[in-house]
C-alpha cells in the first residue's frame, strides 16, 4: 500500500476556499497534504480525521529566497500560538492545518483578506497571466493574418496546425481565468464593502480539466498522424521535445530548492538559475536536434550505406515508385534514394530524389506527389501554379503543354526567365505531381511518369 | 495614505491598536483583544499579520524588539492619533443615539 499520492490539482491560487475545502475532504478521506510541486501535490497517506485547512497570502514571497523569509516566519510565530501549523506554501499562498475542534479562524477580517489576496494576485499571477495572453493573442494573430494570407503554409504542415489552435485554446484559458478573478475581486469589493464576506469564487476547475484533455487529444492527434504516416522520428522529436521541457523544469525546481538549502541569497539563486536553464537548454535541447538532424529522424529509413568516390551511396536502396532505371532502362551500380513527407493530415506532400552513378555517368530524378483533401484541390492547385519571382532567373512561371503524352489531366512546365526547363507539373484527378529529370524525357518515359505516379 | 486607508477603524483594528499603547508581541495582542472584549473580538493570525504590516507601513505602529521569530510592537503618535479619532468618532454615535432616544422619551 501505498503511503504517499501525487496528485495533478486545477485549483486558483485565488480560489481559497476550494482549496481549504480540497484539503480538508483529503484528510477525511486519509489524505494530509505533504508538499505542493511544480505541477503535482503530494499527498501522505493518515488516519482519516476532520482536519481544518485555512490559508493565509504573503505578498512578498519567492522561491528564490533563502528559507522562510521574516514574514513567512512571524505569520508561522502567529499562526502557531494560535493553533495552526504550517503545512505548505503555494506561491504567495501560505497553507495550514490544525486538528483543534474549533480553531480561531485565519482571516477574521474579510476586508484584510481581500486586499491581502489581490496584493499577492498582483505579484505574479496577474502580470504572468496577462503577459502570457497578449504573447498568445499576437501569436494567434499572426496564425490567423498567414491562414487568410497564405492558408497553405498551415494546412499542409501538421506543425502549423497543431499550433494554431493551442494559441487559440491558451488565449481562451487565459481570458477565462483572468475575467473569472476580476468579476470574483469586484464582487468581493462590493460584499465587503457592505459589511458581508468575499465572494464565493465558483469553480472554474473545468476550464483547467477541458484544455487538459484537449492538450492531449490534440498531442495525441499530431503524433498518430505521424505514425500513421510511418514516420517515427518527428513523433520521437517531438516526445523527446516535451520531455525535456519538463525534465528542464524539474531539474530547475530542483536547483533552486538546493541553493535554497544552501542559503545562497535571493540574487545568487535567480543567477544560477536563469544560467543553468541556458546551459540545459542549449546541452537539452541542441543535443536533441543534433541528434535528430545526424539521425535523419524527419527522413525515412535510408538503411546502410558505403563510401565512393567521396559521395555516400546506399547498400540496399529503399523502394521508390519511379527510378532512374525505370525511365533508362539500364541498371546503376550506385544508387542513393531519399524520400520525405512533409505534409499534413489535409495535404499529403511526398518527396522522393534520386541520384545514380555508373563510371563517369551521373543522373538524378526528383519528384513530388501531392494529394490533398478533396476540398483543398483547388488551392493546392493554384498554389502549384501560382507565378513567381526569382533572384537568380527571374521569372517563374508555368505554361500549359499537351497533357496527352504524360496520361495527365493537364500538364504544364515551368519557365524561368522565360525560358522552358525540365521540370514539369502533372495534374491528375486526386493529384499534382511535380517531376524534375535531369534530361529531355521522350514520350514513351513521359508516359511511364504518368502511369507509375498518378497511382503511387 | 494612512489617514484615508485608516479614517475609520474597525473593531480589530481599534482593539489591536488599543493593545499596542503597551508593547507587545503579535501573540500577546491575539490574547489581550480575547481577554478585552471577553472573547467578543477575536483577531485571527492572518489578519494580525495583515493588520501589523499595514500599520507598520503607515507609521501608526513601530517595531521595538526582534527575539527569534518574536516581534514586538509599539503605537506610535500617528497610531494614536487614529485610535483618538475612532473613539471621538464613536463618542459623537453614542451621543447622537442618546440625543434621539433622549427626544423619542420625552415625546412619549
Amino acid at each position: 500500500m501505498r503511503d504517499t499520492k501525487y496528485r495533478l490539482e486545477t485549483l486558483y491560487l485565488y480560489g481559497y476556499k476550494r482549496v481549504e475545502e480540497h484539503l480538508s475532504a483529503m484528510a477525511a478521506r486519509g489524505w494530509r497534504l505533504e508538499s505542493v510541486g511544480a505541477w503535482l501535490w503530494k499527498y501522505r497517506r493518515a488516519e482519516p480525521a476532520k482536519v481544518h485547512y485555512a490559508v493565509a497570502y504573503i505578498q512578498n514571497v519567492s522561491q528564490f529566497n533563502p528559507g522562510p523569509t521574516e514574514q513567512q516566519q512571524t505569520l508561522e510565530e502567529l499562526c502557531a500560538a494560535a493553533g495552526w501549523k504550517k503545512v505548505a506554501d503555494w506561491f504567495q499562498m501560505q497553507i495550514y492545518c490544525s486538528e483543534a475542534e474549533n480553531p480561531v479562524p485565519l482571516e477574521t477580517e474579510e476586508a484584510l483578506r481581500l486586499e491581502a489576496v489581490h496584493r499577492s494576485m498582483k505579484r505574479n499571477f496577474l502580470p504572468a497571466n496577462i503577459l502570457c495572453l497578449l504573447f498568445s493573442l499576437v501569436m494567434l494573430g499572426l496564425f490567423v493574418r498567414t491562414l487568410i494570407v497564405d492558408p497553405l503554409h498551415i494546412l499542409e504542415s501538421n506543425t502549423g496546425l497543431l499550433i494554431g489552435p493551442l494559441w487559440l485554446l491558451l488565449a481562451v484559458v487565459l481570458l477565462i481565468t483572468l475575467a473569472h478573478y476580476g468579476l470574483w475581486y469586484r464582487r468581493s469589493a462590493k460584499s465587503v464593502a457592505q459589511g458581508g464576506p468575499c465572494a464565493d469564487p465558483g469553480d472554474i476547475r473545468w476550464v483547467n480539466r477541458v484544455s487538459y484533455a484537449f492538450l492531449i487529444l490534440w498531442t495525441a492527434l499530431y503524433l498518430l498522424t505521424y505514425l500513421v504516416h510511418g514516420l517515427p522520428g518527428p513523433a520521437v522529436y517531438f516526445a523527446l521535445h516535451m520531455l525535456i521541457i519538463c525534465l528542464m523544469i524539474l531539474l530547475l525546481r530542483k536547483i533552486t530548492a538546493l541553493l535554497r538549502r544552501m542559503k545562497a541569497s535571493f540574487g545568487l539563486n535567480l543567477a544560477l538559475t536563469l544560467l543553468a536553464d541556458v546551459v540545459l537548454a542549449v546541452v537539452l535541447v541542441g543535443g536533441l536536434n543534433i541528434a535528430a538532424i545526424k539521425g535523419g529522424w524527419f527522413s525515412r529509413e535510408t538503411g546502410e550505406t558505403y563510401l565512393y568516390l567521396e559521395e555516400t551511396w546506399d547498400t540496399s536502396p529503399m523502394d521508390l515508385p519511379l527510378t532512374v532505371s525505370d525511365l533508362t532502362g539500364e541498371a546503376y551500380s550506385h544508387t542513393r534514394r531519399y524520400e520525405y513527407d512533409r505534409g499534413s493530415i489535409l495535404v499529403s506532400r511526398r518527396s522522393c530524389r534520386e541520384t545514380v552513378r555508373e563510371g563517369e555517368e551521373r543522373s538524378h530524378l526528383n519528384y513530388e506527389i501531392t494529394i490533398p483533401l478533396r476540398w483543398l484541390y483547388p488551392l493546392v492547385l493554384e498554389d502549384a501554379l501560382a507565378p513567381g519571382e526569382s533572384e537568380v532567373f527571374g521569372e517563374i512561371a508555368w505554361e500549359a503543354v499537351p497533357a496527352a503524352p504524360w496520361g495527365a489531366e493537364a500538364a504544364y512546365r515551368k519557365r524561368l526567365g522565360g525560358e522552358a526547363v525540365d521540370d514539369w507539373l502533372l495534374v491528375f484527378p486526386d493529384r499534382l505531381v511535380s517531376v524534375s529529370p535531369d534530361r529531355e524525357l521522350t514520350p514513351e518515359q513521359m508516359a511511364l511518369v504518368g502511369e507509375r505516379l498518378k497511382t503511387a | 495614505m494612512a489617514r484615508i486607508k485608516f479614517q475609520t477603524l474597525t473593531e480589530q483594528m481599534f482593539y489591536t491598536l488599543l493593545c499596542l499603547r503597551q508593547e507587545c508581541c503579535g501573540t500577546d495582542v491575539m490574547e489581550r483583544v480575547r481577554q478585552l472584549t471577553s472573547g467578543r473580538v477575536s483577531v485571527g493570525p492572518g489578519t494580525l499579520y495583515s493588520l501589523l504590516d499595514s500599520f507598520l507601513q503607515a507609521g501608526m505602529i513601530r517595531e521595538t524588539r526582534v527575539e527569534g521569530r518574536k516581534r514586538s510592537y509599539l503605537i506610535t503618535e500617528e497610531g494614536r492619533k487614529a485610535l483618538e479619532e475612532e473613539y471621538r468618532r464613536l463618542q459623537i454615535l453614542t451621543a447622537d443615539y442618546e440625543s434621539c432616544m433622549d427626544e423619542r422619551r420625552t415625546i412619549e
